[in-house]
C-alpha cells in the first residue's frame, strides 16, 4: 500500500515542491503543516507513515517539533530539511530521533532516497 | 622519519616502475605465463608497495598489495594468466597511477575499493584478512587497537574494516558520516576512523574513509545497516581474523612494511652511485639556468650593439670571443632542456592496444624515432594532439577487417608513429594504411554543416583538409567513445599553431593518411620581427608573418565599411596595429604616402596591419609576463631587446580574431 506523507514547511512554495515531488512517486500526501504546531498537531490525528520536517518555521521549529512527535510515537520516521549551513542544527534534530536529512535545494531523487529508506 | 624531503625521487622511481608495469603487462599479452615477465612485474609491485608504505601513503601501498598478491599467484601458476586477469591488471595499473598522482599532488585519493576487492577475489583472500602489523583499508592498527580487538573476541564480538565512500554530491558530508556513526553505534563501538574522527567532522577528507568497528552483528548484518543510509555508494566489510599472539612479526614480515622502511631510499642511493653517468635534476633549476643563458644572450646582444662601431681590433677581437662562447653555452643550456620523445610515446602502445581492442579491430603500431629530443615544454603539450590523431586512426582510418580483406590489404592494420629532426624543427608524423581521406565524403558533410556552398564543385585534397580543421567538422557517421565528437582536430590545429607549429596532410583514398605536425625544437628562443606602432616597439613571430610590404594610402579600399587591401586578387581585411592595440591609430598623410604594412596569418586566417615602421628581424628569449600581471589578450609574452629596452610580444592568433 502506498505510504503516506506529512510534509511541513512555512512557505506554500517549498510545500507544493515537495509534494509534487513526493506525490509522482507514489507516495500520498495526506497532510501539509506550516509551522511546528501543526505539524505535531497534525501527525497525532493523520498518522502518517512518513513526516519532512522544516527546521526553521514561526511559532514552534522543526527540531522541537521532532522531540515532540517522538515523544509520543517514538517509531515516527521524519525527515529533517534544511539548508547548507545549517549543520548543528541538523545533528540535533538526528540526535532528536529524525531518520534522515535533505539539503535545500531538493534534488528529487534524493527526496524519493530518504524517503525510502527512512521507511522500507 | 621525516619523508618529505625524499618526494621527489619517490615519485620518479614510482613513475619508472609504473611504466615498466605498463610494458611488461604487454609483452605479457604476447608471451602469456612468461615467469620472466612476470617476475619482473612482482619486483615493481612490491618495490612500489615498500617504498609507498614508507612514504605513509597508505592507499597506495595496500592497493599495491593486493596486486602483487595476485601477480605472486601468476608467476607460481597458481593463477591462470587468462585474458580477464590481464585486463584487470591492465586497469589496476591505470588506477595505481590515478592513486600516485593523486597522492603526489597531495589530493586525497579516492580509494579503489571495487578494484581492490575483485584482485582480492582473484586472490582468493576475500575472506577474513590477517590481522598484521601495518595498515588495513586504509586504517592503521597499532599495537593498542590489537589490544582491544583481542579483548573484544574475549567477550564473543568481531572486529569489522568496515570501508564507505559515499555519492559524489553528497551534500554536508560530515552530517552524513554522523548518521553513518549514530547507526553502526547503535550496533557496536567504531573504535577507530580513517581519516580521524576530527578530519571527518571538518569533512577534510574525500568521499571515503574506514572505520574499525566492534560488534556482536555478523558481516551482512552491518553491510545491509550501512546500506539503509542514504547517500551512500559503496560499503565493503571485512572481517579481522584474531591475531596469534606470536604471528605477528611474521605477519609484519609477509607484509615488509614496517620491517625495513629505509630499504627503498638505500637501493635508490646505490642506483645513483651505480649510474653516476647521469645525475636527476630538479627541472626547476634547469629551468633557472635556461633563464639566466636566456639574460646572458640578451646582454651580448646589448655588448653588440654597444661596440658595433668600435675600429679598435683588439677590442673587436675580445667582443667576438665572449659572442661565440655565449653562443656555444646557449646551444648548450638549450640541449639540457631537451628530453627524447620517448616520454610521449610511451603511453601509445597501451593506448593503441585498448582502442583497437574496443573497436573489434586488430592494429599493430609501429613506433620510430622515439629518442630524438625536443623541448621540454614541448614534450607536456603534444601528447593531447598526438592522442586525437591516433584516435581518429583507429576510429576512422584503419577499416574493418572484412573490408580490408576485399581492399586486398592486410588484415592487421598498422598505425605508424614517429619522429625525426629536420633542421631547427622537430617532425612528428602519425600515420595509417587504413581508408584514407575521402574528398567526396568530406565535401557532402561540408555542404550539410553549411561550411561550403551547395553548389561547391568537387574539392581538392588541400580544400579537404582545410575543411576537416574547421571547428566542429566530424565525419565519423556514428558518435563513438574513441572519437567523432566533432571536436579534435581543429583542436589539434589550435595547439599546434600555439606551439609556433604547422600541420601537413598527405593522403590516398583507400590507401593511407598521413599526419606530419613540424614544430621548432625550442619555445625559448624565438625569431621575431620587430615593429613599432604607436611609439612603442613589438615582437610578432616570425612565422606568423607572411609578408611585408609598403602600400599608398590610395589602395586601401574599403568593403561593407571596412577597410581591405587587394593583394595578388586576394581581400586581405586592413587593420591599424596600434588601434588593436588600444592606442592612437596612425595619422596619415596625403594619399601618396608610403604606408608600412605586414600581412599575419593564424589559423587559416589572414590579415593585414599598418605599422609606424619596421625594425626587422632579431633573435629573442621570451619572457612571461610574471603572475603580477598574469595574461594578457593579445600579449604572448616580452623579449628584452638589444638596445635594454622591454618589447612585447604580440599573439598573432588573437589579433586575428
Amino acid at each position: 500500500m502506498a505510504k503516506t506523507v506529512l510534509i511541513t514547511d512555512d512557505t506554500a512554495f517549498m510545500r507544493m515542491t515537495l509534494k509534487n515531488v513526493i506525490q509522482k512517486n507514489g507516495y500520498i500526501v495526506v497532510g501539509e503543516a506550516a509551522d511546528g504546531e501543526e505539524a505535531v498537531a497534525q501527525y497525532l490525528e493523520l498518522r502518517p507513515d512518513l513526516v519532512t520536517m522544516d527546521i526553521t518555521m514561526p511559532k514552534m521549529d522543526g527540531i522541537t517539533a521532532i522531540k515532540e512527535i517522538m515523544k509520543h510515537d517514538p517509531n515516527a520516521k521524519i525527515i529533517v530539511c534544511s539548508a547548507m549551513g545549517q549543520k548543528p542544527m541538523v545533528i540535533e534534530a538526528l540526535n532528536a530521533g529524525a531518520k534522515d536529512f535533505l539539503v535545500k535545494p531538493f534534488d528529487a531523487d534524493r527526496v524519493v532516497e530518504a524517503l525510502r529508506k527512512a521507511a522500507p | 622519519m621525516d619523508t618529505s624531503e625524499f618526494k621527489e625521487i619517490f615519485a620518479a622511481e614510482a613513475r619508472d616502475y609504473l611504466q615498466s608495469l605498463n610494458q611488461d603487462l604487454l609483452r605479457l599479452e604476447q608471451a602469456p605465463g612468461n615467469r620472466l615477465i612476470l617476475d619482473d612485474m612482482f619486483r615493481a609491485a612490491h618495490s612500489l608497495k615498500g617504498m609507498a608504505a614508507t612514504m605513509g601513503f597508505q592507499e597506495l601501498s595496500a592497493f599495491t598489495h593486493e596486486m602483487e598478491s595476485v601477480l605472486d599467484l601468476l608467476r607460481t601458476g597458481q593463477l591462470a594468466g587468462e585474458q580477464h586477469v590481464v585486463d584487470l591488471l591492465f586497469k589496476s595499473v591505470d588506477v595505481l597511477e590515478e592513486v600516485l598522482e593523486a597522492t603526489l599532488a597531495g589530493t586525497a585519493p579516492t580509494s579503489p575499493s571495487q578494484l581492490i576487492k575483485r584482485l582480492k577475489e582473484l586472490a582468493g583472500t576475500q575472506g577474513a584478512t590477517a590481522l598484521g602489523g601495518g595498515e588495513l583499508g586504509g586504517l592503521k592498527i597499532d599495537d593498542y587497537d590489537r589490544e582491544t580487538i583481542r579483548e573484544a573476541y574475549t567477550q564473543g564480538l568481531k572486529a569489522y574494516v568496515v570501508h564507505i565512500t559515499l555519492r559524489h554530491n553528497t551534500l554536508l558530508k560530515s552530517v552524513r558520516v554522523f548518521t553513518i556513526f549514530q547507526a553502526l553505534e547503535s550496533v557496536g563501538t567504531v573504535i577507530k576512523s580513517d581519516p580521524p574522527a576530527h578530519d571527518l567532522e571538518d569533512e577534510r577528507f574525500d568521499l571515503d574513509f574506514s572505520l574499525l568497528l566492534l560488534t556482536q552483528e555478523r558481516a551482512e548484518g552491518v553491510q545491509s545497516l550501512v546500506e539503509g543510509i542514504s547517500e551512500i555508494d559503496g560499503v565493503e566489510v571485512m572481517e579481522l581474523a584474531l591475531p596469534e599472539p606470536t604471528g605477528q612479526q611474521e605477519a609484519a614480515a609477509a607484509l615488509n612494511i614496517e620491517a625495513n622502511p629505509v630499504d627503498f631510499l638505500k637501493t635508490a642511493q646505490i642506483q645513483q652511485r651505480t649510474n653516476d653517468k647521469y645525475v636527476r635534476i630538479e627541472t626547476e633549476r634547469l629551468d633557472k639556468l635556461v633563464n639566466l643563458v636566456g639574460e646572458l644572450v640578451i646582454s651580448r646582444t646589448q655588448v653588440l650593439e654597444v661596440v658595433k662601431d668600435l675600429k679598435d681590433a683588439e677590442h673587436k677581437g675580445v667582443v667576438s670571443q665572449l659572442d661565440r662562447v655565449t653562443t656555444e653555452l646557449q646551444h648548450a643550456a638549450m640541449n639540457l632542456r631537451m628530453v627524447p620523445i620517448r616520454h610521449v610515446f610511451h603511453r601509445f602502445p597501451r593506448m593503441v592496444r585498448d582502442l583497437a581492442r574496443a573497436s573489434g579491430k586488430e592494429i599493430n603500431l609501429e613506433i620510430f624515432g622515439e629518442e630524438t629530443e625536443l623541448d621540454r615544454s614541448l614534450v607536456n603539450q603534444i601528447g593531447d594532439p598526438l592522442v586525437h590523431l591516433i584516435r581518429n586512426s583507429i576510429d576512422h582510418g584503419i577499416e574493418e577487417r572484412s573490408v580490408r580483406i576485399a581492399r586486398g590489404k592486410p588484415e592487421v592494420g598498422t598505425i605508424r608513429l614517429g619522429a625525426r629532426h629536420e633542421g631547427s624543427h622537430i617532425l612528428i608524423e602519425v600515420a595509417d594504411d587504413g581508408g584514407g581521406l575521402n574528398v567526396e565524403k568530406i565535401r557532402a558533410k561540408a555542404v550539410e554543416r553549411g561550411l561550403i556552398p551547395k553548389e561547391a564543385e568537387s574539392l581538392t585534397l588541400d580544400e579537404a583538409v582545410n575543411l576537416l580543421f574547421q571547428p566542429g567538422f566530424s565525419t565519423a557517421g556514428t558518435v563513438t567513445d574513441i572519437s567523432g565528437r566533432g571536436v579534435g582536430l581543429d583542436a589539434v590545429k589550435a595547439v599546434v599553431e600555439s606551439l609556433s607549429g604547422t600541420i601537413e596532410v598527405e593522403s590516398e583514398p583507400e590507401k593511407f593518411l598521413r599526419v606530419i605536425i613540424k614544430l621548432p625544437l625550442t619555445l625559448a628562443i624565438i625569431k621575431a620581427l620587430l615593429v613599432v606602432a604607436d611609439g612603442e616597439t613589438y615582437a610578432i613571430p616570425i612565422q606568423a608573418v607572411r609578408e611585408n610590404l609598403q602600400i599608398t594610402k590610395s589602395q586601401i579600399k574599403t568593403v561593407q565599411q571596412h577597410n581591405v587591401i587587394v593583394l595578388r586578387n586576394e581581400v586581405l581585411p586592413l587593420y591599424d596595429l596600434a588601434e588593436c592595440l588600444g592606442f592612437t591609430p596612425l595619422s596619415m598623410g596625403d594619399d601618396e604616402e608610403s604606408l608600412s604594412v605586414i600581412v599575419m596569418e593564424a589559423r587559416g586566417q589572414k590579415g593585414a596591419f599598418i605599422v609606424e615602421d619596421l625594425i626587422g628581424q632579431q633573435e629573442i628569449v621570451i619572457k612571461s609576463l610574471g603572475d603580477l600581471i598574469g595574461e594578457v589578450k593579445g600579449v604572448a609574452g616580452a623579449a628584452v631587446l638589444g638596445n635594454g629596452r622591454v618589447a612585447l610580444i604580440l599573439d598573432n592568433s588573437t589579433l586575428l580574431r
